[in-house]
Order: structure tokens, then sequence, then C-alpha cells
């Protein structure tokens, strides 16, 4: 088992305690395959993350990122372990209880930038509030707001195919915050940019986490971008290899 | 990248071979898919091979059917000589008889003498008047004609006495030479057998010699030849046996009832009975010998139903026609030509307009089902090439030419489909019927069209601009203005098409015997242009509708209904698909319903009440009690009377009057298409002592052309008819062009019984006819309870009439084939929806992942499904049943539905809600279970695999 624990909350005095946003406890994830093999795409990941922290995951492919993502963001089930989201146990919870979650408090960002390509900006970014069944004033309201804070304030009726890759990539994210979440998490949302682009749509992150007070959860394999995190994860065939905060990073 | 794009090749003379490996690489690759499309191919090259035997086989079928269900005389040739040596002609002996019928047969065209399975021949005697025994009554009045039927004892069964043989005996008889003076004369004797009814009827015993004189009446009929009574003009026709015919109405009579039982004639005081006595081939020979007897000799030619093949019509039409050439038609007077008696060739004319009304309907719906069956093989090419799509462009981008994408995809279509054709073509030899050009033709066809079709599918890859075809999010692109010319040409061939038929009809110009497959395909055409149409405008209400929902706070609908609002292309095949089959249902449904209809309503009009019993030359009780009858609900008695003397201020006509006991009519056909819905004043009570004078005259009902002259009958006119010898004054309370009971077309009056009765006071008039209300099961006890009234009775019930009508092996077939049809295209509709479904399930799928990462549930997702299917759908069905109706009524003056209909007037088209409304629900449920199987297949799609679509 592997421990990446940021538990320096447990020494505070009990009124000055803040819980941790995400804990994942012994996280394993393995995936049969044809012919009684077995991966082990994670092996008893353990970790915590700090409310208000961007989290880069990095490692090469293949490596259990996404996987890991993918456990905490309730789109999987693990073969063993726990993850918990602000205290509630996620590989717990109902398929109904799993929507909430993701309804309400996650927000998820994708390397393929998952827009809906009939749909204009403005209209991808409204479906997380037409799915909470927000009123119309404040689901306008929002979506002017967001596209307004990822600058695209003037591309709002623009289809995903009129926009280009960091564009689709930067109403990914408005659509993301769209019901505030308290955690974001983004599976590699510059894989498919260039590098400039990508260090702009990090750059992005790193604002938001600051101004909106969200909790992000990067996965990149692209090193230049980590200098942008509070702290770095990597991981390495399923299991945490180091965890680097940003202080260490700095140095 | 760009710079390769530009480069084109002509196809390499080595294409084909690389082809064919990279068909085999393919094969292996996509097997399901390949296997999908060539079963689809098989089944539809199956169903089209199979179409012309199965056509065929019914025309065969009802071809022979025409034959079967015609009357003797009708379905069969005569050919008829009248001799009289007299007049300087031989009469033929038995032998020399037989021989002369050889000899016509083999003067008869092949064509027409092949269908001949058996001939036999008659000849028949005038007719001699018997003489009255002493102390006798004057009437009636006894008439005998002697007979010699070939092969009679095959089909009699003698039931006293025993069968006639030769005999040289003659009696003495007094007589009267021409100079007046009393002679003795030798009488010859004949034995004779005769039918124990006309024995009963005329009330003669086996054993009874019956003196006979021939009958200057008869002479002057048949012989054309006035003389006086001379002693070679006596016979003693001795009644040796009476016989019972084994099969009373079998061929061999030929529809002559006269052998079988006595005809009474004159009038009821004065009934003349004539009785036909069966002889010998040796009396023939005595008889035919004598020159004062005329003789009427008919060979008999019976066409065997099974050598009837519809395909063989022209020759035999052509055949009759030449016959008809040859010698004259029979006609009721003497004439020393051979005369011909047939009806083959009418037979064969109704048959002819039966076959190419079933011919038209079906092929209306066999193209339909064609236009279906190549939408589905799109589709499928479609995913297929949707499934290579990525292969195809690495190959564009290697290097590649288009001519080369596309020759690889002709030979792989080619590879894939002629097999599947070969054995769908090899698989409908085992239906039966009859071979057909056509057959080979259309799977020749169908292997073109499919591989056609699929280069046709490739072209946007193989021709699109190679930079655009690597972008995996292809924008929603505008309508080319090439594609809406040619969609705007279809339109307007279809309704060139739609006007051709309404004024030409389906079966050409009158007077062709083919049918124009253009103008059949016409509605076909119609149905693409509808459909195309449809395609083009549906978005449109999607699209507010989208408007309207995006209003709400709800997802599923404004999400749905923006994915088919705004990318209608993935719904547009099954659209078409779903819109054609229920427009061929429902087209089918019409059509069937109306003819089935139109039947029923001709039974009705036949028989004029459930069941009619009638008789001729008789009369039934008039307290005839019916009631006790088990079923029978109620009865009517009328009176019928033909040929009854019309006059209307000197317009004279003779017309059928129907007089009929109004209430009781109304009684027994209330509720059912045979309700004549008198008026009042046939239902009144007579109230006038005067009825029938010009002061009262008896209110009726009279046909349109009534009287003759130019002006058609008004109410108030008045007339007068002759009955019973009487003359009585009507006065027209209601003009009609038909009556239900009275054949259509006849000239008739229809009155009240008890009206015309108190009209018609010299006596009671008989009841010839009564109208009887009971259901089917009463039947045979009704039957027996009428001839054990007056055995003359001929009872026919409106359920017999109808059944003959519907016995048409085509009108069967043609109901056949719509119901196969319309299950064939539901099934091509579900796999339609199906192929759709895959086709767009993986941009359905990642578009879904993505939308449960925000929260999308599992039912929401189904919603999302459900309500991208309910617009096409809708669409669909309604377009499909308006599209249906609309074809039937637009091509029906061209279709003569009366060849089925039996009905004198053009079928008025009915439809059959329920029936439609399942045709649309069929077709909703099978989208809905392609619905429901694509759902439970992509619930096992796994989400992270889809999140990763794109990466």
């Amino acid at each position: 088992m592997t421990t990446a624990t940021d538990d320096t909350w447990r020494y505070l005095p009990p009124e000055r305690r803040i819980r941790p946003i995400v804990q994942v406890e012994g996280l394993t994830r393995d995936y049969p395959m044809g012919g009684g093999g077995v991966v082990h795409a994670l092996g008893g990941v353990s970790m915590s993350v700090a409310r208000g922290q961007l989290v880069v995951v990095q490692g090469r492919s293949g490596s259990g990122k996404t996987t890991l993502l993918n456990l905490i963001g309730g789109l999987d089930r693990p073969t063993r372990g726990t993850v918990s989201f602000d205290g509630e146990d996620v590989t717990a919870m109902s398929e109904r209880e799993l929507i909430r979650l993701r309804r309400h408090r996650i927000g998820f960002i994708f390397q393929a930038f998952g827009l809906i390509p009939i749909l204009s900006a403005a209209e991808n970014v409204e479906v997380p509030l037409r799915l909470t069944h927000a009123s119309v004033d404040e689901r306008e309201e929002r979506v002017r707001i967001l596209l307004e804070l990822v600058g695209l304030g003037e591309r709002a009726r623009h289809r995903p195919h009129e926009l280009s890759g960091g564009e689709q990539q930067r109403v990914a994210i408005a659509r993301s915050l769209a019901n505030k979440p308290s955690l974001l998490i983004a599976d590699e949302p510059t894989g498919q940019l260039d590098s400039q682009t990508g260090r702009t749509i990090m750059t992005l992150i790193r604002a938001l986490v600051r101004s909106e007070g969200v909790t992000a959860i990067v996965a990149t394999h692209d090193p230049v971008l980590i200098d942008l995190a509070d702290r770095a994860i990597e991981l390495s065939d399923g299991r945490i290899v180091s965890d680097s905060t940003a202080a260490t990073l700095a140095s | 990248m760009a710079g390769l794009t530009t480069t084109r090749r002509r196809p390499s003379p080595l294409a084909a071979p690389a082809g064919v490996a990279l068909f085999l690489r393919r094969l292996r690759a996509e097997r399901l898919l390949a296997l999908v499309l060539a079963v689809v191919v098989l089944v539809t090259a199956l169903l089209f091979a199979a179409v012309p035997r199965f056509y065929n086989s019914i025309a065969d079928e009802g071809a022979r059917h025409a034959i079967r269900d015609a009357d003797t005389p009708v379905a069969n040739v005569q050919m008829l000589e009248q001799r009289l040596q007299l007049t300087g002609q031989s009469t033929y002996s038995a032998d020399e008889a037989a021989a002369h019928g050889a000899e016509l047969q083999s003067d008869l065209p092949p064509a027409l003498s092949n269908l001949f399975s058996s001939t036999d021949y008659v000849a028949q005697s005038a007719e001699f008047s018997i003489a009255r025994q002493p102390g006798a009554a004057e009437w009636p009045q006894y008439f005998i004609r002697m007979r010699y039927q070939s092969a009679l004892p095959d089909h009699v069964r003698i039931v006293d006495g025993r069968l006639p043989e030769g005999t040289d005996e003659t009696v003495r008889r007094a007589a009267i030479d021409e100079s007046g003076k009393q002679i003795e004369v030798e009488v010859p004797v004949v034995e004779v057998a005769v039918a124990t009814d006309a024995l009963d009827t005329a009330k003669m015993r086996v054993g009874d010699r019956l003196e006979g004189t021939l009958s200057q009446d008869s002479q002057v009929f048949i012989g054309g030849l006035v003389r006086t009574v001379e002693a070679s003009d006596r016979v003693v026709a001795e009644i040796v046996g009476s016989f019972e015919p084994k099969v009373a109405d079998e061929p061999y009579w030929y529809g002559d009832v006269l052998p079988l039982r006595a005809n009474v004639t004159g009038s009821l005081d004065r009934p003349m009975i004539h009785v036909v006595g069966l002889m010998a081939d040796r009396g023939l020979d005595r008889l035919a010998g004598r020159e004062s007897v005329a003789f009427e000799y008919r060979w008999q030619f019976f066409v065997d139903p099974e050598r009837v093949d519809a395909g063989s019509l022209d020759a035999v039409n052509a055949a009759v026609k030449k016959v008809r050439a040859d010698y004259p038609s029979f006609v009721n007077r003497f004439s020393d030509t051979t005369a011909l008696r047939t009806g083959l060739d009418t037979v064969f004319r109704q048959f002819e307009a039966q076959r190419r009304l079933t011919e038209a309907m079906l092929a209306v719906v066999a193209i339909g089902l064609l236009a279906v069956a190549m939408l589905v093989i799109g589709l499928i090419g479609a995913l297929i090439a949707d499934r290579r799509r990525a292969a195809l462009v690495l190959q564009r981008g290697r290097g590649a030419s288009s001519w080369q994408i596309l020759g690889a995809q002709a030979v792989e279509g080619l590879l894939l489909t002629v097999p599947a054709v070969a054995a769908g073509a090899a698989v409908a030899l085992l239906v039966p019927g009859r071979a057909s050009v056509l057959t080979p033709l259309l799977a020749v066809g169908i292997a073109i069209g499919v591989t056609v079709l699929l280069v046709a599918i490739a072209l946007p890859v193989a021709r699109g601009r190679l930079g655009q075809l690597e972008r995996g999010d292809q924008p929603v692109r505008a309508v080319s203005v090439r594609r809406l010319v040619f969609e705007a040409l279809a339109v307007v061939l279809a309704v060139g098409g739609v006007y051709l038929i309404r004024r030409r009809g389906l079966g050409g110009e009158a007077g062709s015997t083919g049918f124009d497959p253009f103008l059949a395909a016409v509605p076909v055409l119609a149905g693409l242009a509808t459909g195309l149409v449809v395609l083009r405008l549906y978005p449109f209400p999607i699209r507010f509708l989208a408007w309207l929902a995006s209003l709400g706070r709800g997802f599923v609908a404004v999400f749905a209904l923006r994915r088919v609002g705004r990318q209608p292309g993935a719904s547009n095949l099954p659209l078409l698909v779903l819109l054609l089959t229920v427009a061929v249902g429902v087209f089918s449904s019409v059509l069937l319903t109306t003819i089935e209809r139109g039947q029923a309503a001709t039974a009705w009009q036949q028989i004029g009440a459930p069941y009619r019993a009638q008789v001729t030359f008789a009369e039934l009780p008039k307290d005839l009690d019916l009631a006790a009858v088990p079923g029978v609900e109620a009865a009517a008695p009328a009176y019928l009377a033909r040929g009854v003397t019309f006059d209307m201020q000197g317009s004279d006509n003779a017309l059928t009057l129907d007089a009929v006991d109004a209430p009781a009519l109304a009684s027994v056909t209330t509720g059912t298409p045979a309700d004549p819905h008198l008026p009042p004043g046939l239902l009144d009570e007579p109230s006038d002592q005067n009825n029938g004078s010009d002061q009262a005259p008896v209110p009726a009902i009279v046909s349109t052309h009534a009287a003759t002259g130019p002006r058609d009958m008004q109410q108030g006119d008045r007339f007068e008819l002759l009955v019973e010898q009487t003359w009585i004054s009507f006065v027209v309370v209601d003009v009609r062009d038909v009556m239900p009971g009275i054949v259509p077309g006849t000239q008739f009056v229809v009155t009240s019984l008890e009206q015309l009765q108190a009209a018609y006071r010299i006596a009671p008039l008989p009841v010839t006819t009564v109208f009887i209300r009971a259901p089917a099961s009463a039947e045979p006890a009704l039957r027996r309870a009428l001839e054990g009234i007056v055995p003359e009775t001929h009872l026919t019930s409106q359920a017999a009439a109808l059944g003959e009508l519907q016995g048409s092996p085509l009108i069967a077939g043609v109901a056949a084939g719509f119901r196969v049809s319309l299950i064939v295209a539901a099934l091509y509709s579900a796999l339609a929806v199906i192929v759709a479904l895959i086709l767009t399930a993986a941009a359905r799928a990642r578009d879904l992942a993505f939308l449960r990462t925000l929260g999308l549930g599992r039912g929401q997702g189904l919603g999302v499904l459900v309500v991208e299917q309910v617009p096409a759908v809708l669409v669909a069905v309604l377009s499909g049943i308006g599209l249906g109706i609309a074809v039937a009524f637009l091509i029906a003056p061209g279709l003569d539905l009366r060849a089925f209909t039996g009905a004198s007037t053009p079928a008025v088209l009915r439809i059959d809600w329920n029936a439609v409304s399942v045709i649309g629900l069929t077709v909703v449920g099978v989208v809905a279970l392609a619905v429901a199987a694509t759902a439970v297949a992509s619930r096992r799609r796994n989400l992270g695999s889809a999140l990763r679509v794109g990466e």
C-alpha cells in the first residue's frame, strides 16, 4: 500500500481542523482480462486532498491516473478500498447518490472536451443547470458569467466545431463550474492542445481554484505544467511513487 | 497530405484482384455486418425473384377458377347444327354424328382444342305434342322431345324400369292423307327414359306410351317449315324407365335442365308441360331417318381447367377469335350452318381485367417494398462505410485515388451481392408457380442496384476533401443546391406521374393488355417525393418544439428535440423506411377494405336480404309461415314479375315489377346494407277503394330510365302497368338507379304488395319470392322447410353470393401478397431502426457518457433516446397514413376495382380506420422493440471507454 496523505490538519487544534475534501484509502482497481488474467490498474493507493488545492496527478500512460480520477469521481467502482468525498464514502453510494454528487459537487473536464457538437457554447454550459432544474433566470445569468469568466462571452452562440481546441476546453471548464462544484476533476485537459494553449488552460484552472475556492485534481503527463500546481502526485504502475508540495516543487 | 488529395488516377487493371483480397480481409473484420447485409440482400432477392412465380401461380389458379366458376355453356365450347331432311339436308345417325364431331374438333385451332379433356354430343328432335287422353282436362297440355346423349349410362341412375334400347316396333294408327282420305299408317315406337322429377311433374309413369304428333310450333321454331301434319310426323314414345342424374350439376348436362325436369310454361291457369325422353342410339338412327323431323345436334367440347394457364391465354383468345370468325354465334332460329356457342372469350376477358388489376396492385406494393428494401440496404451500407471511414481516409491519405476506392467498393459490392442474390434466386425456385422471365431480370437488377448503392455510399469518403474528412466531428452543413434540385425534380416527376395515372389508369391506354411499370411505380415515386418533402420540412416544427421546450427547466425534451432538429440526417433513412412501410400498409388496407366492402355490398345488392327464396312458374303459399323454422327472424313475401308492360303518355316499355310486403321487408332488411329505406308512401296501408285508378294511383319507386325517351323519371310522374292483364295506375314517389335484390341495369318498378293487391282485386297475386332474415346457421333448416313446401324453390343467400365473389384466387393472392409485404416491410423497418441506432450509437454513447459525468441519470438517457425517436416515428406514421390514403385516392380512377367487387358502378374507396390504426401501432411497436433492444445492448457499454472516445 502506498500513502500520500497531507495530514498536517490532524495536528491542528480541533476548532481549526479542516477535513480534507477527498480521502482515498487503499484504493485498488483490477480489471479482469480474457483468459483469466487480471490487470492491476491501481494497487492500494491512499491519499488525501485538502480543500482549495490544485493537485496534479502525473505519470506515464497506463500508470493509473484516469482510473484514480474515475474512482474519485464515482465514475467507476474500486475492487478494494474507499474514497471519501467531504466525509461521505463515494464507493458505498447508490447510483442515485452518485448522480446527485456529479450534479452538485463535482465538475469533470476531459481531454476530448466532451462538448455536445449540436449545442452552442452557451447551451453546452447550461446542460448541468438544466439537469439540476435551475430556474431560467438563474441559468441564463450563470451561463453568461461563466462564459465571461473563461473569456468566451462573445462566442456564446458558436457551436464546438466553430471554436478552436483551446476555446472548446474553456467551454468545457465553464460547464464543469456551472453548478458551483467543490471539486474539479480534469483528466488530461491539455492532452489535445499545443503547449501554449495547454499552459493557458492550466493557468485558467489555477485562477479558478483561487477565485472560485474550488479544489482541482488534474491528471497530466506534461511536466511543464506541474509548476502551476500546489501539489504533484506521481503514479507509476498504479502506485504513488512521489508526492511533492508546492514548496518542494518550487525548490 | 493536401497535395495527395489532388492526385487523380484511373483505376489500374490490378484494382479488381486487389479489391478481392481487400474484400476477404474486410469480410473477416466485419463478418457480422457483412452477414447482415448478405442476408438482407438474399431475402430481398428471394422475395423479388419469387414474386413473378407467385404471381404466375395465382394467375394460373385464377384462370382455372374463372373456368370452373363459369356456367358450363360459358366455360366450354359447343358447336351446333340444325338439320331437316325436308329442306334438303341429311340428318346424322349416331355414328355419323360422332364422326362429324371429331371432324369439327380437328378443325379447331390447337391452342383451343388442346384444352379439351372430353367431348360428347347431343341430338334432340323437334317437339311432339302429346295427344290428350279421352276425358282428360284441356290443360295442362303435354309435349315431348326425343333426345340422344352420348355416354348416357355413365351419368344416370335408373330408378325404375330400364335404359331405352332400340326397337323396330311400329303401331298402326289412323291418319288422313293429302286428299282427305282416312288411311292407316305405321307409327314408329321409340323407347325413352324420363327423369323422375319430370315424370312426377307431368304425372306420367314408366310403361306409358305417349302418342306424339310433331308440334307445328316446334317445327316452325326448329325447322322453319310450316305444313300440315303428315303420317311421318307422328311417333309413339314408350317410357321404359325413369332415371335420376348421378350428379345433376355436372358439366355433362351442360347446364341444360330440360332432360332432368319438366319445363312448365304458359300461365298458371293454362300450363304447358314439356318433358324430354332420352333414347338409345338406335332410336336416334330410326327417328333421324324420318324426313319431317328436324334435329338439333350439339357437339360439346369440355375445357379442362387444369390445362389452362394464364401465360397461354393470348393464344387461346386468338384461337377463340378465329373460331368466332369461322362460325356464327348460335341463335335460336333455324340455320343450316354450323353455329358456335361459347363464352370462353368473355370469361377470359373478365379474368384479364382482374389479372391486370391484380398485377397493378401487387406491382405498386412490390415496388414500394423494393424501395424499402433498398433504403435498408443503403442504411447497412452506410453503417459499413461509417465503420470503414477511418481506414478509407487513411487510404486516401496514403495516395489511393477516388477511383481506386470506388473500384474496390464496386468489386466488394459484387462479391458480396452476387452470391447472395444467386442464393436468393435459387431458393425462389422452390416457390410453386410457373417460371418467369422477370425472375432472372429482377435478380440481376437487385445485384446491380445494391452494388451501385454501396458505391454511392462510399462516394463522400472517396471524393470528399481529405482535410475535412480527417476531422472527426463533421459540422452539419447546409443542403447543397444540387441536392435540392434533384429532390425538386423527384417531386415534379411524382406530380407528373400522378397526373398521368389519373388520366390513363394503371393499365395504360384503354384496350392495352399490359400495364405500364413506370406508372405503377409512380405511387412509390410519390411516396419518395413525400418523404423528401417531409424530410426537408419536419426539422422546422421540431426546432420550434425544441425552442418551446427550452423555455422550461427540463433537460430531456429540449436536448432530444435539439438533436433531432439540428442533426436530422441520422434519422432520415429510417424515417423514409417507416413512412413507406406505413404507406404500403395503408394503401393495401384501403384497397382490400374497398374490395371487401364492395363485394359485400354487391352480394347484398344481388340478394336483397340475408336470404331470398324464389320460384318460377309456381307460387309460394300466401300464408307461408317460416317463423317455425329455427333461426328465422322475419320474412317478407313479394310478387316479382319480369317483362311487365309499362306505359307513360304513350312511352311503353317492359320492365321488372317487384311488389313487396313493405313493412315486412323493412323488418327483414333493417340494419343491413340491403335496407331499401322505403319511402313512407309504400309503407302506408291502402285506404282508398279506388286504389290503382287515376284518382288513387299506387305509390311506386321506379328506376331512373324506366320510361323510354330522353327524360328521366321524376317524382310525381304517373304511369300504368299491365299487371296480370289489368292496367293499374301508379305514381312515382322515388326515383333510383339501383334497388337491392334487382339486377343493376334492370328497369324496375318497386311497390307495396298490399297496395298493389288492393288495386288488383281480381284474384290474389301469386307470391313468387320471399326475402328472409336469418343467421347463417339457419340455412339447412330453412332449405329443408322450403323444399318441403315447394320443391322447386331456389334459395340463395347473401353469404353464398359473397363467397362466390371472394372465391377468386386472384383476390386471395392480392390479400396474401399485401399481408406478406406488410410483414416484410415491418421487419425491414425494425432492421432500419436498429441499423440507424447502431449507426449513431457511438456518437450517442459518447454524448451520453459525457452527460452522465454531469449528472444525467440512466432513465434520462433512455428518455433522450425515446424522445429522439418520437418525432420521426410520429411524422413517419402520420405522413405514411396520409400518403397511403392519398395514393389510393389519386390512382383510384385508374384502378377499376369493379373487376373484383362485381359491382356495376365504380367502387368508392373505403378506409378501415381500425386496420389503419393497427398498421400505425405495429410500426410504433416495431420501433419501440428496436429501441429497447438497442438500449439494452448499449447498457453494456463501459462508461470509461465511452469517455475516452476521441482521445
